[in-house]
């Protein structure tokens, strides 16, 4: 269960997190918000603490030390018919 | 050292073990004698092939390779993860334009950056589609201001080959398969 906490925010600052959510970036204001607090939070600590290695950078590390390249995509369709739907073709 | 462009479906192959192209790209990024470059245009097409795609990946396998819980992380910091992943695991160099140039043919003056300027001066003598042709611009543009050269554009589109083929003789354009051959002994 994670902690709720209220906050106050200014009407252009909702208003501009609203329009994330209108585009799809986010689902909803919450999320919104917590990405983008822990986006500013990364980015101070990367200030402050230049030393500390972030979550992301030991997430990227456990990924890259494995051997085997991670087998994620489950479609039928081939890499290259994948990319080509984008291509026009 | 032999420089490669790499084109957006090897990336896509990395990650898609069933694929054509799997066991090439692993071959192909473990030699020490190639490095490899690719564009910006490249992450673009990552996002966007991710992004449609999103609802099928595994991502069930991603987060326990991670041995973390998956909750509710954005979609947009997952895909933004999986392109790093890629361009970090083939240790690709992304080709970078800070630079714009004025582009002074048409009535209007536009400042646009030089790869897709060149997109537009080369199109009628290449046939390519377009995104094809960025590409080729992009390696086009890299060659004329680097000193070292892309000795090769490396795709699995077979499309892209021959067009490619066709319309230059300036960049090798060439499939996994036959590059194995010449490069990878």
């Amino acid at each position: 269960m994670m902690p709720t906490i209220p906050i106050n925010l200014d009407q252009r600052t909702v208003d501009r997190l609203d329009l994330l959510v209108l585009k799809k970036i986010y689902k909803n204001r919450t999320e919104a918000i917590r990405d983008q607090i822990e986006k500013g939070i990364t980015q101070i600590e990367s200030i402050i603490f230049p030393e500390k290695k972030t979550e992301y950078d030991i997430l990227m590390k456990k990924l890259l030390q494995q051997k085997k390249t991670l087998n994620i995509f489950t479609s039928d369709k081939s890499a290259v018919e994948l990319v080509s739907e984008g291509r026009e073709r | 050292m032999k420089l490669v462009y790499l084109d957006t479906n090897l990336f896509v192959s990395l990650i898609k073990s069933n694929d054509k192209y799997y066991n090439s790209i692993q071959i192909i990024i473990s030699q020490n004698h190639l490095s490899f470059v690719t564009s910006i245009t490249t992450l673009i097409e990552l996002s966007s092939v991710l992004s449609r795609e999103y609802n099928n990946l595994n991502l069930n396998l991603l987060f326990s390779e991670l041995e973390i819980e998956r909750k509710d992380t954005p979609s947009t910091r997952i895909i933004l993860f999986l392109i790093d992943y890629l361009i970090t695991k083939t240790k690709c160099t992304i080709i970078s334009e800070p630079q714009i140039e004025l582009l002074d043919f048409f009535q209007q003056k536009i400042m646009i950056n030089p790869s897709n300027k060149i997109a537009i001066l080369v199109a009628s003598k290449i046939q390519l589609r377009t995104l094809d042709l960025i590409h080729y611009a992009n390696s086009v543009h890299y060659n004329h201001v680097n000193l070292e050269k892309i000795d090769y554009i490396l795709s699995g589109d077979k499309n892209f080959i021959s067009n490619g083929r066709s319309g230059t003789r300036n960049m090798t354009f060439i499939t996994p398969e036959k590059f194995i051959e010449l490069e990878c002994k």
